[in-house]
């Protein structure tokens, strides 16, 4: 049986790559706060949220998020990892737990989302949202590291 | 019995700022496993996480990692926030946690390194390694938000 926070990534990551705003913004609370630490925007409540996401420069892109590569991670959690670690089940009781999926922008750049959220009773009341963007592995570290995938699938 | 999320990752940074290496490389398991996703890259053992930092170019500043608004949360966690947001405490009793903290690099410019993680005892087995740069906010988001000064 999937847990509360299975049952919410995936609606919401489907709500996302379907554009379906509707959906997305009945996914948060009217009181949702979500947090970029990187530039030090603050959103508050549903409807900003979902301006934000309607708003973005390009529209984003229809499947723009990459579910193979998701990982989260919640409270009771216990991380199983598929022989090529894409994926990383999450069993919660509790209503904290940290999502990473992998999403592709409309200027064709690839970036991780970390999102370190809250749930109430099934809805997103609290996020803290992280944009890390693919990058060269440097030739200094080749000698330390081994290479998981190529350059062009990040 | 209680894991001590908070304290076991501020040990972490703090053995990381003093440049120990020698302690750092006691503080993950033999067969420590960390990855970083967005390079593709994958680190295997204490030898080879403590040459990833003792070798990184322009050597890590001391004092690099900055933990006065670093975020923790772990399994069976509790989240306490101080009025201005600027701190999570958290207790778990699991294995499995993440945290997030600002690191200063060579360069000058500043990153968000957020950690998921699982300890073995109370050194660190497996990591996954996000670094998520700083940037500024675009003014056609403005009229969505409110600003904090995070830049710094």
């Amino acid at each position: 049986m999937p847990t509360a926070h299975e049952v919410f990534n995936t609606r919401f990551v489907k709500a996302m790559n379907e554009r379906n705003y509707d959906e997305y913004e009945a996914l948060l609370t009217d009181d949702y706060v979500g947090e970029y630490p990187q530039s030090g925007e603050v959103i508050r409540g549903a409807k900003n949220a979902r301006a934000i996401v309607e708003h973005y420069p390009g529209g984003l892109p229809q499947d723009n998020i990459d579910t193979r590569s998701t990982r989260i991670a919640a409270t009771d959690a216990r991380w199983v990892r598929t022989p090529t670690f894409t994926f990383v089940r999450a069993e919660g009781t509790g209503n904290v737990g940290v999502s990473a999926v992998r999403a592709r922008y409309p200027d064709g750049s690839a970036w991780w989302v970390v999102n370190f959220y809250e749930l109430r009773d099934g809805r997103l009341a609290r996020s803290t949202t992280f944009f890390a963007p693919a990058f060269e592995a440097p030739d200094w570290r080749k000698p330390f590291v081994e290479q998981r995938e190529a350059p062009a699938e990040r | 019995m209680q894991t001590d999320h908070t304290a076991i990752i501020t040990r972490l940074v703090r053995v990381l700022n003093e440049r120990n290496y020698d302690l750092w490389e006691t503080l993950v398991t033999e067969d420590y496993f960390e990855e970083y996703p967005q390079s593709g890259e994958v680190i295997r053992g204490p030898k080879n996480v403590r040459a990833s930092v003792e070798n990184y170019p322009g050597g890590i500043s001391k004092d690099a990692l900055d933990l006065a608004d670093a975020r923790v949360t772990a399994t069976e966690s509790q989240w306490v926030r101080t009025p201005t947001f600027t701190f999570v405490r958290v207790e778990g009793r699991g294995n499995v946690g993440t945290a997030a903290f600002k690191g200063r690099y060579p360069d000058g410019t500043t990153w968000w390194i957020i950690l998921l993680y699982e300890l073995r005892g109370d050194r660190l087995a497996k990591a996954t390694a996000f670094f998520a740069p700083l940037f500024e906010a675009p003014e056609w988001r403005k009229p969505y938000v409110d600003s904090k000064s995070a830049r710094t």
